[in-house]
């Protein structure tokens, strides 16, 4: 009766009800029962067939590949589940003859009679739709229906679509392809940092195969480090979070690498405009053990060096590293080893010549170099551990890394000035998950979360002649930890239910933080293939990016909740319904949300990070003393339309949204609409295929401008009220300057004008023998070369010295980049 | 740091970027607002408040030639202000056409060290007001000269200035100074004006004691000479000024400062000056402030 205690006490007692049956099939659980209860169960089962256990792992045909969110469905009993994370599937299921369909988009559906007199374990291999092209004509490839599940807010974006969808300059990018899903918005053009829901980057969960990536971004925002050659699924998750996912307000970016190929050895080589990738896969052991590795770099830094001057010498470069090791040490036990690592450098050396008469020039003694480096770590082990036919594990050992650097050296003769300083975060988790399947009813799932988190917001070090060095290091440790415990519960045919809660909490030296999250979500089946779905979820955050840009530069810092930092709160709202249309071939989800936020973070006016002169100084001012907390709140609708099946699939979202911010310290302690606060979103994805050899793609996006705090009126202060003067205030005084100082009373009040583009690309497959392809592709990155802001910035015109009717003028610039981007990509499969 | 953003910039460029004028169409239309600015000191020979007109910054057509009729755009000649102490003693401005500032004497009102005061500015019936207290005056200020890399490249001269923070407040403080040059001469003329050299200490200029309260606070600002003729007799006075200020006077130089020094990198967000002018359409600052001074000759040095 213990168990049934705890039940009770967490208030899941409906829970209870419905799982006592299946807990009798575990021995520990069996054993703790007592005799007269399992007397009344026999009296049942004599008017009842016996039940039993299916159980096993679906798996891709020719690597071995564990395939994810793959449906295994009884028609006549209406009963059915989706795989985890790691291919696993339990379903109970009476006593005889049951015919097994097991369907996974882009794979030809199983359909298998089985025979259930004890509990069983079976495994299935799902060839690609490609491979058996006739039969998935024929059986219709199913994938699973909107209406059927009880998530919302979640979308998925399936790994081949990426390839498909046209990207700037050829490179393929996760993050910026679930950027064309209403509710995840982009930031400026070209950037792949986003917002979800009105949230801020930091407020998204990225995790690469558990780990939490800290920096998504290449090249200052232009492209995200997840390299798609080597990810198996992404899943994201908007809103309805399920308990086991915390730690961030926002979203949850759920990334899974590839296990790597059983069977054989293969790979694929792709060589684009700006960078080149291999991926290389194969067994170990075979079928016991695989590995996958993948690496990226690019090399206009190696092409231009020829073109570059002897005394100035810099260039720019990143690369990113994908290696995972998987062994099954029997049908009940796999390991993992997932690892990520990932760069971005810029460097400059630059030697001034002096002019000497007589020797021309000549070296002047001054010499400066520069270099700006960021990049992430991650490593995760795992284990997954099968117990029965219905309980399943997994314990992850998790590390994850993000450091900014940035030095500078400078010499003259027997000057020198030498500034090195660096920020960033380490990770070391435990993370425990259980699966468990009492019956056909509940999908219960359970487990435990510790994090200890080392931040280094600021290291710096300074040597300067005659002045003594500065060795600064600003240092805090602070632990996470969290426990959760869900139900996905079928009520009845048409109600669904899945309820969850995570208690999560906090320590940063003696103080400590302790959350209750609820989690719900609903959902109620109208008809077989429409519903209605609603979701209540709150989430804590406790840890922040200060950020001073939002685009994703790497002088954003991580920091942790601290006596003076209190975690970020959110709550949030959410009301849909989903629709299947036409045999699944298409789908309509429309969802309304409302989120509110609490303990928000930002920089106060003027403490912004990029004011890297601060550091420069040397001087260790505490971070907390440049942020200030408030609230947020957005609402707004998202309709996501797809055509999943046929030669055209695609879809079409709309995100109507509003996003606002309050802080005391802020815009005189009024509201404002936040920078990324857009209210119409709209992309169009296309992906046509007419036959094997030829892709044609196309997006179209639309949007509405971010908004900008722009100067709105000037004022002409005088500059003889105050004695100390700055290089900002002229020499002469009141009387003989004019120079209008430009200022702002509102934050945030000017709308950039609304940014669209078209995208195009085709990719023309060739088979070859022995299962090689090669691919060429081509892309038009905004093909009718609209000129979208990038960044406004604001002049003076003080007219014409000699013209008699000079008038002076401000004016605002729009500055736009990547106007019509062509590039092309070889790709070669073997 | 200003090498990271060039690199940034270089980036940009070599995607390819063009640039067009816009018009930002709401920004044509605010309503006309006050600006009004005062810092108080006992230090100052003067009391002067400042009373103009905040015009559009898109829009705005200004003469190219005539600076003065400029600012008699700006400024309003025909405002009442008056200043008060908490004793109810006050005093009103008049309006200087000299400095266009409503203007008067120390010796006519008393501002002092610890003391509140209240601003009030009509405006053709628009009331304006505000109120601040003045600062205490900090104690010794100490130098130490030295050399290192001058921003512009090449050795430069260089000066700490140091003092201790006054304890159990929040304090803010601007340094600065200059360096006065007297009997310099051009074209072996005497000027009639001593020209001064800034220090320059960059963002340094502004301290707070976030460090810790009552500790010392160091700021390094270079120093730049004219050249000219030792035997002119020039000689070089340093005067190291450091100003103990309400919190509103240094988040509104700051922010002047913020704003010019991060005006071509767009990836910095305009800073909003603080406001402590209550009423209707009325921005600025009503701010106290107490300088300390220290005098060095450097010829005799």
């Amino acid at each position: 009766m213990n168990v049934l205690k705890i039940y009770r006490l967490i208030g899941l007692s409906v829970l209870c009800s419905t799982s006592v049956q299946a807990f009798t099939s575990l021995p520990l659980v069996s054993n703790v029962l007592s005799e007269g209860k399992l007397k009344s169960d026999k009296d049942n089962k004599e008017n009842k067939k016996q039940e039993y256990t299916v159980s096993g792992y679906i798996t891709e045909s020719g690597s071995g590949e564990n395939l994810f969110g793959v449906s295994v469905y009884v028609p006549e009993l209406r009963i059915g589940v989706t795989t985890n994370t790691y291919g696993f599937y339990s379903l109970t299921l009476p006593e005889g003859k049951h015919n097994l369909v097991i369907s996974y988009m882009g794979y030809a559906t199983i359909n298998k009679e089985i025979t259930i007199i004890n509990d069983t374990s079976l495994s299935f291999a799902l060839e690609t739709s490609v491979e058996s092209l006739e039969e998935v004509v024929v059986s219709a490839k199913e994938s699973i229906k909107e209406s059927k599940v009880t998530q919302m807010s979640k979308v998925q974006i399936d790994p081949a679509d990426i390839k498909d969808i046209p990207a700037l300059l050829g490179e393929k990018d996760v993050l910026k392809s679930l950027q064309l899903l209403p509710g995840i918005q982009g930031g400026s053009e070209g950037s792949s940092g986003f917002f979800v829901r009105g949230g801020t980057p930091d407020q998204n969960l990225i995790i690469l195969d558990d780990a939490v990536v800290y920096n998504s971004n290449h090249l200052f925002g232009f492209f995200s480090v997840f390299n798609g050659d080597a990810i198996k699924s992404i899943e994201a998750f908007k809103g309805g979070f399920p308990a086991r996912f915390g730690g961030r307000l926002s979203s949850v970016i759920k990334i899974d690498m590839k296990d790597g190929n059983k069977e054989k050895l293969s790979g694929k080589i792709n060589v684009g405009l700006i960078s080149s990738s291999l991926l290389l896969e194969g067994p170990i052991n075979k079928g016991k053990t695989s590995f996958i590795f993948s690496g990226r770099r690019t090399y206009a830094d190696i092409l231009a060096q020829p073109f570059l001057n002897k005394n100035s010498k810099g260039g720019y470069y990143f690369g990113d590293l994908n290696f995972k090791i998987h062994h099954v040490f029997g049908d009940k036990d796999k390991l993992y080893w997932s690892n990520y690592a990932g760069r971005d450098k810029f460097y400059s050396r630059d030697k001034q010549e002096g002019y000497d008469y007589g020797n021309g020039y000549v070296d002047s003694g001054y010499e400066d170099k520069a270099n700006l480096n960021w990049g992430n770590i991650t490593s995760t082990l795992r284990w997954n551990h099968q117990f029965n036919g219905k309980f399943f594990s997994n314990t992850s050992f998790i590390f994850s890394n993000y450091k900014f650097s940035v030095g500078l050296d400078e010499r003259y003769d027997n000057q020198k000035y030498i500034f090195k300083s660096s920020s960033g975060i380490n990770d070391y988790s435990l993370k425990s998950d259980y699966y468990y399947y009492p019956n056909n009813k509940h999908t219960v799932r359970f487990g435990l979360l510790g994090t200890m988190h080392k931040f280094t917001p600021q290291r710096v070090q300074i040597k300067e002649a005659e002045v003594p060095e500065v060795n600064t290091t600003q240092e805090l440790k602070s632990f996470e930890s969290a426990f959760y415990l869900e139900d996905d519960y079928k009520i009845t045919e048409r109600l669904n239910f899945s309820g969850g809660l995570r208690i999560s909490g906090f320590n940063y030296k003696a103080k400590n933080y302790f959350n209750i999250e609820p989690r719900i979500a609903m959902s109620y089946n109208l008809k077989s293939d429409m519903a209605l779905k609603a979701s209540y979820s709150k989430m804590n955050q406790y840890i922040h990016l200060l950020s001073s840009s939002g685009i994703g530069l790497p002088t954003d810092l991580w920091v942790s909740s601290t006596d003076q930092v209190k975690p970020q709160e959110s709550q949030q709202l959410a009301l849909g319904m989903a629709k299947d249309f036409l045999n699944n071939n298409y789908s309509c989800t429309l969802e309304g949300y409302y989120k509110k936020m609490d303990n928000v973070i930002a920089y106060k006016e003027g403490a912004s990070f990029l004011a890297l002169d601060n550091l420069e100084s040397g001087k260790s001012i505490d971070w907390q003393e440049n942020i200030t907390s408030g609230k947020g709140w957005a609402y707004g609708a998202e309709i996501l339309f797809r055509k999943k099946k046929g030669q055209l699939t695609g879809w079409l979202g709309y995100t109507l949204s509003w996003s606002e911010r309050q802080f005391e310290e802020l815009n005189f302690g009024r509201k404002f609409y936040d920078r990324y606060d857009r209210r119409h979103d709209i992309s169009l994805v296309g992906i046509y295929k007419p036959n094997p050899k030829i892709t044609l793609s196309a997006t179209w996006v639309l949007s509405t401008g971010n908004n900008y705090t722009l100067p709105n009126l000037q004022k002409l202060p005088p500059v003889d009220n105050f004695p100390i003067r700055g290089e900002e205030t002229s020499f002469y005084g009141a009387s003989a300057s004019f120079d209008p100082e430009s200022f702002i009373t509102q934050r945030n009040n000017f709308r950039a004008e609304t940014s669209h583009r078209l995208d195009l690309g085709i990719q023309f497959i060739k088979k070859k023998k022995k299962n090689r392809e090669r691919i060429w592709g081509f892309s038009l990155y905004n093909s009718y070369a609209r000129k979208n802001p990038f960044i406004y910035t604001v002049s003076r015109d003080w007219g014409e010295w000699n013209d008699p009717d000079a008038v002076i003028e401000n004016k605002l610039e729009r500055t736009s980049v990547l106007l019509l981007i062509p590039s092309f990509n070889y790709t070669f499969k073997f | 740091m200003k090498n990271n953003r060039s690199a940034l910039l270089i980036i940009l460029v070599f995607v390819y970027s063009c640039t067009t004028e816009v018009k930002p169409d709401n920004l044509y239309e605010q309503e006309e607002q006050v600006f009004i600015q005062g810092y108080l000191s006992p230090t100052d020979e003067n009391i002067s408040i400042y009373v103009s007109r905040a015009l559009l910054n898109f829009g705005t057509k200004l003469s190219g030639n005539d600076y003065e009729e400029n600012k008699d755009k700006f400024v309003i000649k025909n405002a009442l202000v008056r200043i008060e102490n908490t004793k109810g003693e006050s005093i009103s401005l008049p309006y200087s056409l000299e400095n266009r500032q409503y203007r008067v004497s120390k010796e006519e009102f008393a501002i002092t060290e610890g003391e509140k005061y209240y601003l009030e500015v009509d405006v053709e019936g628009k009331k304006f007001s505000s109120e601040c207290v003045i600062p205490k005056k900090i104690g010794i200020v100490n130098t130490k000269f030295g050399k290192g890399i001058s921003q512009y490249g090449g050795e430069g001269d260089f000066i700490t200035v140091s003092f201790e923070d006054l304890k159990g407040s929040k304090d803010f403080y601007i340094i600065g100074g200059r360096i006065v040059f007297e009997g310099l001469k051009y074209e072996g003329v005497e000027q009639e004006e001593d020209l001064s050299s800034e220090l320059y200490f960059g963002l340094e200029r502004f301290a707070t004691d976030v460090i810790g309260d009552g500790n010392v606070i160091s700021s390094k600002g270079e120093m730049y000479t004219y050249y000219y003729n030792e035997e002119d007799n020039v000689r070089e006075i340093l005067r190291v000024q450091v100003a103990h200020v309400d919190e509103n006077l240094y988040q509104n130089l700051r922010a002047t400062y913020s704003n010019y020094y991060n005006n071509d990198n767009p990836f910095a967000e305009y800073v909003i000056a603080p406001d402590n002018i209550e009423g209707k359409n009325g921005v600025g600052v009503f701010a106290g402030y107490n300088l300390t001074e220290k005098e060095i000759v450097l010829t005799d040095q």
